[in-house]
């Protein structure tokens, strides 16, 4: 018997005219499978990310949550799924839990119950009910705005949980606390894909890493076999080698010398 | 299961956006809520009340017209200023680029947004109908030869005029989006707004002249039948039974014309709107043109006379650009600039138009062609108009979206905010008030077959610069450093009801000077108090220094 993959890209392509953004990804993350997705600027990792959310239409290729094609059954795959996107975009004009009873209504929660569940991360995050209450989303701050879409995300207790830069602007306690929820998540069964710049985070936390450069797929698997296998000693090393240019130090020197006073 | 008691999604979608209509999408500064929401509340009221009172003017058509033009009359009022801004709401309702990033990933699709969206427009438009056509409603029991339940008919005429509206609206945008992209549907956007405004500021001045003529138009044959507001009527008039025979024609017009447009805008391309929203998420920021010609071509010009020797200070020069580059090129700054200024434009022509013959007593059409009548004072006062581009520019250009970055002008070794603020009060001189003065003069001359007034509207004129340095009066003034939500300040209302009515008051004065024949010492007494003036004010304001608190 095979087990379907939570998450499953498929020859996944995008293109804006011309400009080829992800090119013929394919990917599979089984259930408790924390997934680091990672690469440079303008590599593609939104745009995978957008795709699989169905917030854009692939060019080729598919991509299934639990087995549901994105484009074939939006409804049910958005149900399967929870988003944070890198954004934070919000509807700044609600209160934080005028916004987070909208979003549970959105997927089925009668009141009451997204109440609960809204109490139990207000106090996971440490969010005061006044503030999530009576305050605008607008006036939060960062940190605050993005505890709200993390639960937001979460609410609705999704077998898929797609992370887009999530720790952008959480305070180092909250972004401790968030990373042991994932782990919690991912022994739980859930598929988690976390897409960040944040390097140490990812090898900490995550359990595999795929790392896309120019929409294409460069390596992916676990982080101690790729290590092992490119020869390098962090993930820092390996990134920086597939991807970057080498000798930044030398380039910062060249760099500080010629800068002017 | 939850689900079972949980609200629909388009029941969801229907609560929040109708809260985003009143609320607007940004939040405001803490402490600010309360009063906003007061203000908005009074808002409401005060808007309802005024299209009351705008109503009465076709309302009072019952006592002379017949009921087809009394019906028409009133779907003009409807269709000009209920559907306008059913209109111009859909553009920054319809099309949210922030929205796919909330919404599009949720379990929802686009069609019962679009239904939502459309719900929360049709309701607001609705009650901006009634409120037009309320006094109208009671007034038709006074109109000869209508039906006693005219007042039953027009509510569902008025109900269907509203649907086409919408459809049309939802139909055209969705067209535009599909067919043109982002970049140019976002100057698509802001062309239709503003040529709305244009519009309903054209027909507020144009209608009731329209209206002097009614009673003499058979709007059952002939050019008027092509007009909507006629087929509504004459739907109206076979619901009310009133000769049935020569209306139903276009009655079945009326009812055809929003079925079909109905069903191409909500269902034939109702999942357009789906794909429009995804085009708006995908070509953000993959503008894939080589290179931009306008910045270059921007630098170039201010790098050349005249605008080199003019913007000098560097700090002014880069406000300039800052400026500049936001009435170019942002979606939100455009949409609410153009569409505000539009009709400032507007009304110079419209002061200018020739009134009707009948109108006119002789011994107006002798003053005027002596070049001291009505008509040259009446258009003078119009080119008198551009002297406010430059502070009603300055009113929203103080506001964005992107507002937190000012914080920049607050962390850099500035002495005073005064060269920010000239560097935007620049921009809208050059960009508004220059090419608005070149253009209106000439088409008003044109019109008037004279330069008579626009040496009436020279001590006017004359206040431009002076008039440009009022907002930097009012407060700390930095370039989009304020929310959009505070856009209609008190402050601002002040200053603009206060510059109107100097450059009126200077206008007056010139027309009696002009009389006694003073009005060559008199313009040069106005140049030179207005130097004199601008000299102090610019003094003033770069002794400002920035807000303690906030520094």
């Amino acid at each position: 018997m095979t087990t379907e993959a939570s998450i499953s890209l498929q020859n996944l392509s995008k293109t804006f005219g011309a400009q080829l953004a992800v090119d013929q990804l394919s990917l599979d993350v089984p259930a408790g499978t924390i997934l680091g997705l990672l690469g440079p600027n303008g590599a593609g990792k939104t745009t995978t990310l957008k795709m699989v959310t169905g917030m854009l239409q692939p060019t080729v290729g598919t991509a299934r949550i639990c087995g549901v094609d994105i484009v074939k059954q939006p409804l049910e795959a958005k149900r399967l799924f929870g988003f944070v996107p890198d954004s934070g975009a919000v509807y700044e004009a609600l209160t934080g839990l005028e916004y987070l009873l909208m979003v549970a209504a959105l997927y089925g929660i009668d009141e009451a119950t997204a109440t609960t569940r809204i109490r139990q991360f207000l106090d996971y995050f440490e969010l005061l009910e006044g503030t999530l209450r009576h305050k605008l989303l607008g006036a939060y701050s960062k940190g605050m705005r993005r505890k709200v879409v993390i639960t937001a995300a979460l609410l609705h207790n999704p077998k898929v949980v797609l992370l887009d830069e999530p720790l952008d602007g959480l305070d180092a306690n909250a972004a401790v606390g968030f990373k042991a929820l994932l782990e919690t998540l991912a022994r739980e069964g859930k598929a988690i894909v976390y897409s960040s710049h944040v390097l140490d985070v990812v090898e900490r936390v995550c359990h595999r890493v795929a790392i896309i450069d120019k929409g294409r797929l460069m390596v992916d698997g676990a982080p101690a076999d790729l290590l092992r296998q490119h020869g390098a000693a962090t993930l820092e090393q390996l990134f920086t080698k597939l991807t970057g240019v080498a000798g930044h130090e030398a380039r910062a020197a060249e760099f500080a010398k010629n800068l002017l006073p | 299961m939850t689900a079972a008691t949980a609200p629909r999604p388009e029941q969801v979608l229907r609560a929040l956006f109708w809260k985003l209509l009143f609320r607007g999408r940004a939040a405001l500064a803490p402490g600010q809520q309360e009063g906003q929401r007061r203000r908005r509340q009074v808002g409401v009221a005060g808007t309802l009340a005024l299209y009351g009172l705008f109503g009465a003017l076709p309302g009072a058509m019952a006592f002379v017209v017949p009921p087809l033009s009394f019906a028409a009359s009133l779907h003009s009022f409807t269709l000009l200023f209920a559907s306008l801004t059913l209109a111009s709401a859909a553009g920054a309702m319809l099309f949210v680029r922030e929205e796919a990033e909330i919404l599009l990933h949720r379990p929802v699709l686009p069609e019962q947004m679009l239904r939502a969206k459309l719900a929360v427009l049709l309701s607001h438009s609705l009650l901006l109908a009634f409120a037009l056509n309320a006094v109208g409603l009671v007034t038709a029991f006074w109109n000869q030869g209508n039906a006693p339940w005219f007042a039953a008919a027009h509510v569902v005429t008025t109900l269907l005029l509203m649907l086409l509206s919408a459809s049309l609206v939802v139909l055209v945008y969705n067209v535009c989006l599909r067919w043109f992209g982002r970049e140019r549907f976002d100057n698509l956007l802001t062309l239709v707004q503003t040529l709305l405004s244009v519009a309903m500021i054209a027909a507020s001045q144009l209608l009731p002249r329209a209206m002097e003529r009614m009673a003499d138009v058979d709007l059952a044959s002939g050019w008027a039948q092509a007009l909507p507001p006629v087929w509504f009527g004459a739907l109206d008039m076979v619901l009310c039974g009133v000769d049935v025979a020569r209306h139903w024609p276009l009655a079945l017009l009326a009812v055809a014309a929003t079925a079909l447009t109905a069903w191409l805008g909500l269902v034939r391309l109702g999942s357009a709107y789906g794909v429009g929203l995804m085009a708006l998420n995908e070509t953000a920021g993959t503008d894939e043109r080589p290179e931009r010609q306008a910045p270059r071509r921007l630098r170039r010009l201010i790098a050349a006379p005249p605008l080199r020797w003019w913007l000098r200070d560097p700090v002014e020069r880069q406000a300039f650009l800052l400026t500049t580059a936001y009435l170019l090129r942002d979606r939100v700054t455009k949409l609410k600039i153009y569409p505000a200024l539009a009709p400032l434009l507007v009304m110079p022509l419209i002061l200018a138009a020739p009134a009707s013959r009948n109108s006119r007593t002789a011994a107006a059409e002798a003053a005027d062609a002596a070049g001291r009548g009505p008509s040259q004072f009446l258009s003078a006062m119009g080119i008198a108009y551009v002297v406010l581009l430059p502070l009603q520019a300055l009113l929203f250009l103080r506001h964005s979206e992107h507002h937190r970055a000012a914080a920049l002008f607050r962390c850099t070794p500035l002495a005073h905010w005064a060269p920010l603020f000239h560097g935007a009060r620049k921009a809208a001189l050059t960009w508004f008030a220059l090419p608005a003065l070149g253009s209106v003069t000439s088409i008003v001359a044109a019109m008037q077959g004279s330069a008579t007034p626009f040496l009436l509207a020279l001590p006017m004129l004359g206040l431009l610069p002076v008039v440009s340095l009022l907002p930097g009066l009012t407060n700390e003034w930095l370039p989009l450093s304020q929310p959009n939500e505070d856009i209609r300040s008190q402050s601002g209302c002040l200053l603009f009801a206060g510059a109107i009515m100097l450059s009126m008051a200077i206008g007056v004065v010139g027309g009696v000077a002009q009389g006694f024949g003073w009005f060559a010492p008199y313009i040069v007494a106005v140049l030179l108090g207005s130097a004199l003036l601008h000299w102090r004010l610019r003094r003033r304001i770069g002794a400002r220094s920035w807000r303690a608190a906030e520094r």
